[in-house]
């Protein structure tokens, strides 16, 4: 089988694999997409569904993010607005999406000069954030408690809902021409030698080996293991986390709520619901000495306290909901934080797009990653490019 | 969800509201089956029907004024109440 027969495996049925079949499929490809369990069964499907476009807080605590690399992140960021801006027109589909703005909140003067120093920094990266007084931001939303003093605003921020994001790019893939398989399991892959892959797929009762001419590993935190079966390291590490809902309110939140000094994201959905998480973990399953990402992380009771007194005391009407609901999902996050996305130069024809950051990210990851395998570069995926991790494979043989 | 047959006895007929707007229920239905009755709830947009996934959370007006959140899908509808939809329903 030749590389120039172009058919296309996808591995992951999350978001990001999804997305790819559909912009490969909207190009006139044909593309293929398994799935080793169900469509957006892990983090596409379990993450709380903000699109939050500022610098993280978690990228705030090490100090020494270089310029270079917030300008690339604001630069990804204004993608994405963009990416998301047109979705459901594209897709055809309503997937509860709200871009009504974003609010970072600071509660003490050191989190005020943080959230000033944020802005100033995103804002010579072109990005459109202000910095707001506690009254300003009261007047945006004014069930926020009269402890905030500052808040960053960024109008383009949101949410949308992870349950129909994937599930919207996998029906409008499969209408142009992509085909998906799920609860199908990649047993072995292999490079050929004039290029391409082979894989042996296997499902309940079928067992098969096909040839593709190029390989997107789009699996989250199970990558490591795709990449293991071509002999590639990919320094991804499972990460479990939690996530709240209420009972549905009337309209009380129209932003996407977000805090310099503490884990919290909150907003409301559509149904009412208010949604509420920000990175609190909960407790990845292990056996015998090593994590396990088969089984559902467990429940912090510690982490659903800390998470809900945040929320209670940013936003204190919360505190007449009901709990509805908390689930716990797991994600991946690498070494250095920022996601793995692009071509593996030692694998020609083989992809890569796992890391975390991935629904806010995620369309434009596919769709800058679908450029790559049409034989462009895109220059927005150089902060992410798996070269970054060559030294991890240096060792590996071919 | 209230069987239309003939010689079924029903409970007193008792009035509240939607949204602001007048509605008549029978005493013994759910305030989610005096929702769908009178129109206001499409009946496919319940999902469980029994006090689990919160979708028919209302907020009501009782009586005597005070204001609750509660599951329309459990709570008997009385004489009186104001009812005031929340999300989706």
């Amino acid at each position: 089988v030749s590389h120039s027969d172009g058919r296309v495996l996808i591995v992951g049925g999350g978001l990001i694999g999804c997305a790819v079949a559909w912009n490969l499929a909207r190009n006139g490809a044909r593309p293929k997409l398994v799935e080793q369990h169900e469509l957006n069964s892990g983090a596409s499907g379990r993450n709380a569904g903000s699109l939050h476009f500022q610098i993280e807080r978690r990228f705030l605590e090490s100090s020494d993010a270089a310029d270079e690399q917030v300008a690339r992140t604001a630069a990804l960021s204004a993608a994405a607005i963009g990416d998301w801006r047109n979705l459901e027109r594209e897709l055809g589909a309503n997937v509860g999406l709200h871009m009504g703005g974003g609010l970072m909140v600071a509660e003490t003067e050191s989190q005020a000069v943080l959230l000033e120093l944020k802005v100033r920094t995103e804002q010579a990266a072109g990005m459109q954030t202000q910095l707001l007084g506690g009254r300003e931001a009261r007047k945006l939303c004014s069930h926020l408690a009269t402890s905030v003093i500052a808040a960053a605003y960024m109008p383009e921020e949101g949410h949308a809902d992870p349950c129909r994001v994937t599930l919207a790019f996998a029906r409008a893939a499969v209408k142009l021409g992509a085909t998906v398989c799920t609860r199908t399991r990649v047993a072995a892959l292999s490079a050929s030698r004039p290029g391409g892959f082979s894989a042996t797929l296997v499902s309940d009762d079928t067992s098969r080996t096909e040839s593709f001419g190029q390989l997107v590993i789009a699996a989250g935190a199970w990558s490591p293991e795709v990449g293991a079966l071509l002999n590639v390291h990919l320094p991804l590490f499972p990460v479990a986390l939690q996530m709240h809902a209420t009972e549905s309110a009337l309209p009380l939140l129209d932003h996407l709520i977000q805090h310099v000094g503490a884990r919290l994201s909150m907003k409301q959905t559509d149904a009412g619901n208010i949604l509420i998480g920000g990175g609190w973990p909960s407790c990845l399953a292990q056996r015998d000495g090593r994590f396990e990402l088969a089984r559902r992380p467990q429940l912090r009771f510690e982490s659903l306290e800390g998470n809900l007194e945040v929320a209670r005391s940013i936003v204190p009407a919360v505190d007449q909901l009901r709990l509805l609901r908390t689930w716990t999902g797991s994600t991946a996050v690498c070494s250095d934080q920022l996601p793995i996305v692009g071509a593996i130069n030692r694998l020609p024809g083989c992809y890569v797009a796992a890391g975390g950051s991935a629904f806010t990210l995620g369309p434009t990851f596919a769709r800058l990653l679908s450029e790559s395998l049409g034989g462009k570069t895109p220059e927005l995926l150089g902060l992410t490019s798996p070269a970054r991790f060559d030294h991890l494979n240096q060792f590996m043989g071919r | 969800m209230r069987i239309e047959v003939a010689n079924v006895e029903r409970g007193e007929c008792v009035a509240f509201s939607v949204d602001g707007v007048s509605c008549t229920a029978y005493s013994g239905e759910t305030i989610v089956a005096a929702l769908v009755n009178s129109g206001h709830v499409h009946r496919p947009n319940l999902f469980c029907n029994m006090g689990v996934c919160g979708d028919c959370t209302v907020q009501v007006t009782w009586p005597d004024g005070t204001v609750r959140r509660v599951r329309a899908c459990l709570t008997p509808v009385i004489a009186g109440i104001a009812v005031r939809r929340i999300g989706n329903l």
